[in-house]
């Protein structure tokens, strides 16, 4: 394994679950926390051991809010994984944290982390109830700007499309956190069906704004971003240089290796998806269920397969899919083989300087367009 | 005849929809034995599920049941009649194997329009009938009136008319003892030659087509060859039996019995409903008068949701078939839905009933186009041509005139909702013929009416405005002229056959507005803008735009989780599959469905 590869790292934790999130989440406790460090560390170990020369060039530890893990425990966590050499020297070292429980920022850098993602979502007060956050617009500014201290790439996750925002919200969010984000997350909000949010919905206590109208904020963003020299580059991510985008995120997006490690945590290694159980007990208890069992007992992906996700997911980025590459990779003719697919779609898709991708008018039907190809 | 003859009673029972006839069925069957209480499900009788389920009969499932009277005991036979319109057909059909029926009227609802046309089927069929009445326990009963109703209506002595509450089981003897003493023993002779008439028939896999079966003259038995008297096929017997309520063999079947045979006929068609069997050694000379073929009334295409499902909802059509005989079907290639089916229907209650049936009984997932009647329409050159789909009607220069089936309905209502009733006739393009007081509160109202519009949701507007207490009868009063246009909607440009409907010109325009309305609301936006246009011959009444899509669900593949967007994918794939795909529009099922029930 020679090409690095990224890391993802799940804190299932939270103070409180967002009525929106249909994510696997518990409630902080330190000796739970204790535990699940404990069993993570052991992960990482078999881990390296199994793939005696996997290497990594990103590291995300993601959640969940791992920003209330103790500095104890973090420090466990990172002090393995910079201990076992496997860490390049270009490396990124991403953490999120939510506002309410961001305050350790020298602590991170001190551990090494150089990449910082925090989950403003909105700035307006009214919403941030509604979305069950529990924290407040100034908290995140108070966060965003301490941040900035310490941190020279800061990430900002925003949401679009929740019940009483309007295009003023969107933007305004966006003017008071631009000076201090060189990356921005924008998600339409999608309401999953197990969601508080989406009972709500359901029962007519609050109403979510019309497709058109959440596009048309959309658009109203990728502007105000433009002004601003956030560039988008992914359906839902922007940033100020191509330096500054998600190293990690775009291995996703590129279909390349990465592993996950912790509940829930997904991997594609040696053509191999996997992913741990969602239950933290069992994470904790079970090594058995973890790997490398998770990825012994699957079968390799097929080429069809991994085909179709790397259009997939290619097809998320503003730059499209490199042509040369996947028919070096499949050994087919892409455009051949697709012909009459693409041609149906030419209206909504492009082929420019050996990239296939979707004109970023049309990212937005992104699923309508890739379903053609399954 | 002979004694033993002279100890059984074939009845069936009469009554208005909710009236208590299957109630009052099970009581009886309950009071007799023929099945232990342990075993006994609410409406033994209605064996189908939807039938059940709606309170309704639809099927004629006969019952043999031993009671004693006086020391004697006799053999009762019951055959159960459906109560709807749509199924006169087939109570004409259980009539002519009984001597006798019930019928039951609700003390608190007096007799219905319905009712009424089923009783003058029953004394025409020459059957005593004997008044019942039930729910003398409701607080709102009217013994006096509902009995003096029956006299003046139906010209019945009701002085000895049992007064029940089958619910509670209250006089359910009275009943009984009234059937064995007023009822007259089936007539018929034992040693003339067979006779035997086939009022139902099913298809059961192991022993072939089922043949319910009334024995009129002779007897049959396991191993008798017999003949069907209408196309002189013939058959080995090879189990005759009654019905306790399970099938139950027997040695033979005589004169006045009710039962079942089975000859290993594989093919239903052989057993037509009406036919008359005799022996091949020694026939009868005529058959018995069999009963009057009726015809569908209403048509729809009938297609599966799936495709490749084509082969499966042929055969579900054919079993169906085997046992309802008014069903008919015959293959149709719509441009929009693909193969499937034209199929003819007795009503709408009917067609609602078969294709319930074919989703239940055969997992089938269909898509119907909205009912039409069958339209005579002369043509230029003089040609008469029929037309029960829409999209065969010729085009507009072609025709001299269209010709419609129009329906003598008549309507009992309390006469506070006469206004109401007449509002209704005239929106439906009612011609009104004359109305009549039958009490202070009654009302019997005839009019003529278009089928199509009574097919297009009359009766549930007739219902909803009179508060559920008018009651529809109609019956066929021949063709008549009228300014008919054929109404096309357009998706993206192109035709829909599917969605054409044959309307009066006065009602295109609305008609037409509202289907594309309501088109807009259920086609979903797709990567293209689809133009909906309603049109009549080339010119547009009507026109809606799907606008394109903006917006997909856009699931973030959180921490590398990308098999969540996977499945999603997928079964966006799946969902366009099961969509018709008409050029580059796919059109959702609900959407064929949506121009049958407008709200206006």
């Amino acid at each position: 394994m020679q090409v690095p590869t990224g890391l993802y790292i799940h804190i299932p934790f939270c103070k409180a679950k967002c009525s929106y999130c249909d994510f696997y989440s518990v409630g902080y406790t330190e000796s739970l926390a204790d535990d699940y460090i404990k069993a993570l560390v052991s992960e990482y170990s078999r881990l390296i051991a199994y793939f005696g020369d996997i290497t990594f060039d990103s590291v995300y530890i993601g959640g969940g809010t791992p920003s209330m893990l103790t500095e104890k425990q973090l420090s466990r966590l990172v002090e393995t994984l910079n201990n076992s050499g496997r860490l390049k020297s270009d490396l990124e070292f991403s953490i999120e944290v939510n506002p309410e429980s961001a305050s350790k920022f020298e602590f991170y850098r001190r551990l090494g982390i150089n990449r910082l993602s925090i989950g403003i979502q909105s700035l307006n007060d009214n919403i941030l109830k509604r979305l069950n956050r529990v924290h407040t617009a100034r908290d995140a500014m108070r966060a965003i700007k301490e941040a900035s201290n310490f941190f020279n790439n800061i990430s900002a996750d925003l949401m679009i499309g929740l019940p009483a925002q309007t295009s003023h919200d969107v933007v305004d969010t966006l003017n008071q956190i631009i000076p201090y984000i060189t990356h921005l997350s924008a998600y339409i909000l999608k309401l999953a069906s197990n969601t508080q949010m989406h009972r709500e919905v359901q029962e007519n206590i609050i109403i979510l704004p019309e497709d058109d109208v959440v596009i048309d904020q959309y658009e109203d963003l990728v502007c105000e971003c433009a002004k601003f020299g956030l560039e988008r580059y992914e359906i839902s991510n922007f940033s100020k240089a191509d330096e500054y985008n998600s190293k990690h995120n775009l291995k996703y997006w590129k279909c390349q290796e990465y592993c996950g490690i912790g509940s829930s945590a997904h991997s594609f290694l040696n053509r191999k998806r996997f992913s741990n159980d969602a239950n933290i007990f069992e994470y904790i208890n079970d090594a058995k269920q973890t790997f490398p069992n998770t990825y012994e007992s699957v079968q390799k992906n097929s080429d069809s397969d991994i085909l179709l996700d790397t259009i997939m997911l290619g097809l998320r980025l503003v730059k499209g899919i490199d042509i040369e590459k996947v028919n070096k990779e499949f050994k087919i003719d892409f455009l051949r083989k697709f012909e009459s697919k693409i041609k149906k779609l030419r209206k909504f898709v492009e082929y420019k300087g050996g990239m296939f991708f979707i004109k970023p008018e049309y990212l937005t039907v992104q699923n309508s367009i890739v379903v053609e190809f399954f | 005849m002979d004694e033993r003859q002279t100890h059984i009673r074939n009845f069936c029972i009469v009554a208005h929809i909710d009236h208590g006839k299957s109630t009052l069925a099970d009581r009886i069957i309950e009071k007799t034995g023929a099945v232990s209480t342990r075993d006994l499900k609410e409406q033994m009788l209605d064996s189908m599920d939807i039938e059940r389920e709606r309170g309704i009969t639809i099927k004629l499932t006969p019952v043999r049941m031993f009671h004693s009277h006086n020391g004697v005991e006799y053999t009762l036979n019951l055959i159960d009649t459906p109560g709807h319109v749509d199924f006169t057909y087939e109570v004409s059909r259980s009539l002519a194997a009984c001597e006798g029926a019930l019928l039951v009227v609700d003390a608190s609802q007096g007799i219905e329009a319905q009712t009424l046309a089923n009783v003058y089927l029953a004394i025409d069929a020459d059957l005593e009938i004997i008044p019942v009445i039930n729910k003398i326990d409701l607080a709102s009963a009217n013994t006096d009136a509902v009995k003096k109703e029956i006299e003046d209506i139906v010209g019945l002595d009701t002085t000895d008319a049992p007064l029940i509450s089958a619910k509670e089981g209250i006089n359910i003897d009275d009943v009984l003892t009234k059937i064995i003493e007023m009822l007259p023993p089936p007539h018929g002779n034992l040693d003339a030659p067979l006779k035997a008439l086939i009022f139902d028939s099913a298809y059961d896999i192991y022993k072939g087509a089922i043949c319910n079966i009334r024995v009129i003259d002779g007897e049959i038995k396991v191993g008798s060859k017999i003949k069907m008297m209408s196309s002189n096929k013939s058959f080995d017997v090879t189990e005759v039996g009654v019905f306790s309520p399970k099938m139950t063999p027997v040695d033979c079947l005589r004169a006045g019995d009710v039962g079942y045979l089975a000859a290993a006929i594989k093919n239903v068609k052989d057993t037509s409903v009406g036919d008359t069997i005799t022996t091949v050694i020694k026939p009868a000379l005529e058959p018995l008068k069999g009963y009057k073929k009726v015809n569908p009334m209403v048509f729809a295409g009938i297609y599966p949701s799936d495709g490749s499902k084509h082969d499966d909802l042929r055969d579900a059509l054919e079993k169906l078939n085997l046992n309802d005989a008014a069903l008919i079907f015959e293959p149709e290639t719509s441009g929009a839905l693909g193969f499937g089916f034209r199929c003819g229907f007795l009503g709408l209650l009917h067609m609602e009933i078969i294709e319930e049936r074919l989703e239940r009984e055969f997992d089938l997932e269909l898509i119907t186009t909205a009912p039409s009647v069958i339209y005579r329409v002369t043509k230029t050159d003089g040609e008469i041509v029929q037309v029960d789909n829409p999209s065969k009607m010729p085009p507009v220069s072609e025709i001299d005139m269209i010709e419609e089936p129009v329906v003598q309905a008549v309507v009992f209502t309390p006469s506070e909702y006469v206004g109401a009733v007449m509002e209704l006739s005239r929106e439906k393009r009612g011609v009104f013929i004359t109305m009549t007081y039958i009490d202070a509160n009654r009302v019997k109202m005839e009019y003529k009416i278009p089928l199509a519009e009574i097919i297009y949701d009359f009766f549930d507007s007739l219902k909803s405005r009179t508060r559920g207490y008018a009651s529809l009868d109609y019956e066929i009063a021949g063709y008549e002229k009228d300014d008919l246009v054929k109404l096309d909607m357009l998706l993206n440009g192109d035709v829909c056959d599917a969605l054409s409907i044959i309307v009066h010109r006065d009602k295109a325009y609305a008609r037409g507005r509202m289907i594309a309305e309501k088109l807009r609301n259920v086609i979903p936006r797709q990567l293209f803008e689809i133009p909906i246009q309603a049109a009549i011959g080339s010119k547009i009444i009507a026109r809606e735009t799907v606008k394109a899509l903006r917006k997909d669900v856009l699931a973030k593949c959180y921490g590398g989780d990308i098999t969540r967007k996977r499945k999603l994918l997928e079964k966006q794939k799946e969902g366009k599959k099961r969509m018709r795909q008409m050029g580059s529009v796919a059109i959702p099922s609900d959407a064929f469905m949506s121009i049958l029930k407008l709200d206006e």
